[in-house]
């Protein structure tokens, strides 16, 4: 998949919730969110906006976690291309 | 140890809802063993049982004949406008005389509530339910300004009798959004927070402080959608010694004096967002010893009599009400709070 740099994006996983307190979000490896056990929906955890500013390769994870340990998902590839400029703002003239 | 999460996927933009069984969270509750009654309102019989002069005709549960383009698998409020009542014929037509004979000038209030016995005995009490509130509320509301919507009924003396002295009510204010029907406020209306105008120290008619602050009712409301199903929490823990109110003690830096309050909770949250704690561990004083019905009224003080009222029907869905006995409610609980879902 690819996003557009500053782009919200959702990541979703399947899981039963089971021995599981939270589920963390990892963009590169590195933890970006984290969601609570209670808000896994019929089998879903889900995390909305998402936003990654670095073009280039990237990697999301979703790594539930318990008492006892943690498990990870396998790693989904991603890419973030630069995104549409923003729109100049403020124009004026001066005269010299 | 937990399992590892499968089938990672990417999306642009938000998630979309979730889907599944609309039902599993009430079936999930009423197969417990601390659940003391539940009712999913998806049988007519069962609806004109909860209702004093039935047949219901404000409520009804007939989804094969449903018009509504948003018609949902619940039980459905249709309530046109006071001005229309005359030309109504089931309601011209009612058997009960005191519903027949309702003219065409008066309040816009929904004449057959729903009473749900809970006949709560023990030491706390649990509700939940599902509400959609039609984008009718907000469209056709005219001068219509505030629902009195959800109420649990007391009674002074018959564990098993229908309630009369409200409990709780809550209040659901139309604001100015268009695609809002109700603010939410579920708060606003604090003066039934303690019956006979009793109150616990530091509540005030229209703001219990606690969590967020003196003044800060706002940063607690939760503003229902149009069109979507919010689902409700309401926890109840009856007769609690002011002492152990910690958490409140921890906010106001003394003990909370004058011997025992109800000490309520109550969440509200949607397919979309999260539990939002509109109420949290505030004491409230009750002054009749059961709590025995839950009532889905929608009263409210305009009228047409006075050239306003509504100019249009009401749509609303009611659905899957469970009430638990002595639950533990743990806030982030899994089959408790999960999300209400569409259908």
């Amino acid at each position: 998949m690819t996003v557009a740099r500053n782009q919200p994006f959702h990541v979703q996983a399947d899981h039963d919730g089971v021995d599981t307190e939270t589920y963390e979000l990892k963009i590169d490896g590195a933890v970006v969110a984290t969601e609570p056990v209670a808000n896994l929906q019929t089998g879903v955890i889900t995390f909305d906006n998402v936003m990654v500013t670095q073009v280039g390769n990237h990697t999301a994870a979703v790594n539930a976690v318990g008492p006892a340990g943690s498990a990870e998902s396998d790693p989904l590839p991603f890419d973030v291309v630069p995104g549409k400029p923003g729109k100049p703002t403020n124009v004026r003239l001066t005269v010299v | 140890m937990p399992t590892k999460p499968t089938n990672l996927r990417m999306g642009l933009g938000p998630a979309p809802p979730p889907t599944g069984n609309p039902h599993a969270h009430f079936e999930a509750l009423a197969a417990r063993p601390d659940c003391l009654r539940s009712y999913s309102l998806r049988s007519q019989a069962q609806i004109n049982s909860v209702t004093k002069q039935p047949p219901n005709i404000f409520w009804t549960y007939d989804p094969a004949n449903d018009t509504h383009p948003l018609k949902q698998d619940a039980c459905k409020l249709w309530k046109p406008p006071r001005s229309q009542f005359t030309s109504w014929p089931a309601l011209v037509t009612h058997p009960h005389t005191a519903i027949k004979s309702l003219g065409n000038l008066g309040d816009e209030t929904v004449y057959l509530p729903l009473r749900l016995p809970v006949h709560s005995s023990g030491s706390s009490l649990t509700l939940t339910w599902d509400f959609w509130w039609g984008s009718e509320f907000q469209t056709n509301k005219g001068t219509v300004n505030a629902w009195k919507s959800i109420y649990v009924e007391t009674n002074p003396t018959n564990p098993t009798g229908e309630g009369s002295k409200t409990y709780q009510c809550f209040h659901q204010l139309l604001n100015t959004a268009l695609v809002i029907p109700a603010n939410g406020d579920c708060c606003a209306h604090h003066s039934d927070l303690g019956e006979l105008g009793n109150k616990a120290p530091g509540v005030t008619d229209n703001d219990p402080f606690f969590p967020t602050g003196l003044g800060a009712a706002p940063l607690r409301t939760f503003v229902m959608q149009a069109n979507r199903w919010t689902r409700y929490l309401f926890h109840i823990e009856k007769a609690v010694p002011g002492s152990a109110f910690t958490s409140w003690r921890a906010f106001t830096g003394a003990d909370l004096t004058g011997g025992t309050y109800d000490r309520v909770s109550f969440w509200a949250w949607d397919p979309q967002r999260d539990p939002v704690r509109v109420l949290f561990e505030v004491p409230v004083v009750r002054d009749y010893p059961f709590l025995n019905t839950q009532r889905f009224s929608f009263d409210c003080s305009t009228n047409n009599s006075t050239g306003g009222g509504l100019i249009g029907p009401i749509v609303a869905y009611a659905r899957n009400v469970v009430a638990l006995n002595n639950a533990a409610v743990v806030e982030g609980d899994p089959v408790l709070f999960a999300r209400p879902i569409a259908g």
